[in-house]
């Protein structure tokens, strides 16, 4: 197949398994629980924010509790994403079709990210409901929700690798949840118990690591370049990971 | 050229040899029947074939393409139904055609008619828009077969397509397949005897992950002229009648038949040719008082050749291993 042939049929099939799995999501109504449950807490959150600082509550206060939120949802929306093909056996006819392991792997990547953004945005009422009644700078939050969705990215790719290891979809759920658990414990408490233990050196590095400290400059409404190749390095590693895994299989 | 090459394929699981050397080939047309007992090899043979595993050692070409070097033009080329026909139960059975044609290639505007054909042959009509998770077992065998064929592979390979089947969907699934067989190469694995008999052109027995023969039908029944067969059945067999005929000079094997009442049980005995031991296996039977009902010479099946060519086979591995 000439080049450019060969990178259409590639897109298409990205395009098929991505629509696939989205329209999965929403057969079988996860997407609208995951949805209301972020919608939910985050409304929660908000209230709190403004019973305790009303003058000055900050919208993006509430939305940078959904990356928390994703600690629960996200291993829900990545634990069968292989796990299941490889329970049921149906990786074996997906995988013997003219497809290659990155053309799966970015399709099912595609679709979990739609399941995503479907979930963060339906935290998009509240900035619109609080400019009806004070002055909003639209800025932070554009940034902040850029961040929540990189941060989305992130752990999608990172549960999607965790998801390729096993064919029980309880077991990739834990390891997605313990894994981003770890994530969080880097970027907050974790510095400061490891810095007296192993010096403080550790508490300048550990933060670099974690999705949750790059965060916190989007939150502000900056955002740097640095921050976003992170995210993006962070999903390729994981993404580059599930492929491997999946080629393992020739391995054995 | 033929179809399909499959020239020393050997897949080895750690420690434990699944497959060895596995030689064979399928020309253009052909239905081959990939015949051996349970954990012989056949699926692990079929995986490798369809590209899902690699093998340990050896090679395969399909169409010419290697299953190592062109794997992807392999898996164009090729339709297959996994032994456990996994599908999506939470897709509509079209829904899924669907899928299949586009993930393999169907270009956009003939989708629809592929999948129209799939559901024709394979008779889902009535069930086109039900969720494949709410079908029967025939009725998912069916879809699974569908979408091996949806794209229209010049080569098919199906993993055990009637298991699991009612008698009736067993040989309406049989004659489709040999239908099918007109304008495609295909492989069908089974291990029962009496589908390679009815579907297949030729036949490649697998025993403990070794091809035992490979041939077309004919010839091997042909050959396995090398014993006569003689049919006898007895009121009173004993226990030990099978020892008892073998050891009468020029007899190669003999064994029961399973099917018979406790007052009629019918012996198989194969002795050498060029001997007519007819009259001294009567004059033996009614000697011992054994009740001889009946004594005819019998054809070879494809069901003798099996068992002798695996029990065969089996001593043969004894024998290395002393």
């Amino acid at each position: 197949m000439a080049p450019p042939q060969a990178l259409l049929y590639a897109l298409g099939v990205i395009r098929t398994v991505a629509w696939k799995e989205t329209r999965s999501y929403f057969a079988s109504f996860m997407a609208y629980v995951l949805a209301f449950t972020t919608f939910w807490l985050t409304w929660q959150v908000w209230t709190l924010v403004v019973f305790y600082n009303s003058q000055n509550a900050v919208i993006h206060q509430a939305i940078a509790i959904i990356p928390q939120v994703y600690l629960f949802t996200l291993p829900l929306v990545t634990m069968r994403l292989f796990a299941e093909e490889k329970s049921t056996g149906t990786v074996e006819l997906l995988l013997t079709g003219p497809v290659t392991e990155w053309q799966v792997v970015l399709g099912k990547y595609v679709g979990g990210m739609a399941i995503v953004m479907f979930m963060t945005f339906s935290t998009l009422h509240l900035p619109f409901l609080a400019a009806r009644y004070g002055t909003i700078d639209f800025g932070p939050i554009k940034s902040v929700y850029l961040g929540t969705l990189l941060v989305g990215s992130a752990f999608l790719a990172l549960g999607m690798f965790a998801s390729s290891l096993t064919d029980s979809q309880v077991v990739a759920g834990f390891l997605t949840f313990g894994a981003l658990v770890t994530q969080l414990f880097l970027g907050s408490w974790g510095p400061q118990t490891t810095s007296t233990l192993l010096g403080v050196e550790w508490a300048k590095v550990l933060p670099e690591l974690s999705v949750f400290s790059h965060l916190e400059t989007m939150s502000a409404g900056e955002v740097h370049a640095k921050d976003v190749f992170y995210y993006a390095s962070f999903s390729f590693f994981f993404l580059y990971g599930t492929v491997k895994s999946l080629q393992s299989r020739n391995w054995r | 050229m033929a179809m399909v090459e499959v020239d020393n394929l050997s897949k080895v699981y750690g420690t434990w040899p699944a497959v060895t050397e596995v030689s064979f080939g399928v020309e253009q047309g052909e239905i081959l029947g990939f015949l051996g007992p349970n954990g012989a090899g056949k699926s692990t043979t079929m995986k490798m074939l369809t590209c899902f595993q690699a093998p340990s050692s050896g090679t395969a070409r399909i169409g010419g393409f290697d299953i190592l070097e062109d794997s992807v033009e392999v898996r164009r080329l090729i339709g297959y139904l996994p032994e456990s026909t996994p599908l999506y139960r939470d897709m509509t059975v079209r829904g899924y055609l669907h899928y299949c044609a586009a993930l393999r290639g169907v270009p956009r505007r003939d989708r629809d008619d592929r999948v129209d054909e799939s559901v024709e042959k394979m008779h889902l009509e009535e069930v086109s828009d039900t969720i494949i998770g709410k079908l029967s077992k025939g009725f998912r065998q069916r879809v699974g077969i569908g979408q091996a064929m949806v794209h229209n592979p010049p080569v098919l390979i199906l993993d055990e397509p009637t298991i699991g089947l009612d008698p009736r969907q067993i040989i309406d699934t049989r004659s489709l397949i040999k239908g099918l067989g007109q304008d495609h190469t295909i492989i069908l694995s089974t291990h029962i005897l009496q589908e390679v008999a009815v579907v297949c052109s030729s036949l490649a027995i697998i025993n403990g992950g070794r091809i035992v023969a490979a041939d077309t039908i004919d010839n091997l029944t042909g050959k396995s002229r090398e014993g006569v067969l003689v049919q006898m059945r007895l009121k009173r067999a004993p226990g030990d009648v099978t020892e008892r005929l073998k050891r009468v000079s020029g007899v190669l094997t003999a064994r029961r038949d399973q099917k018979g009442s406790a007052e009629d049980q019918t012996v198989v005995v194969e002795h050498k040719p060029n001997l007519d031991l007819r009259e001294e296996l009567g004059a033996l039977a009614v000697k011992e008082g054994w009740g001889l009902l009946e004594l005819r010479r019998a054809e070879t099946t494809l069901e003798d050749l099996f068992l002798r060519i695996t029990t065969q086979d089996e001593s043969r591995v004894e024998m290395d291993r002393n």
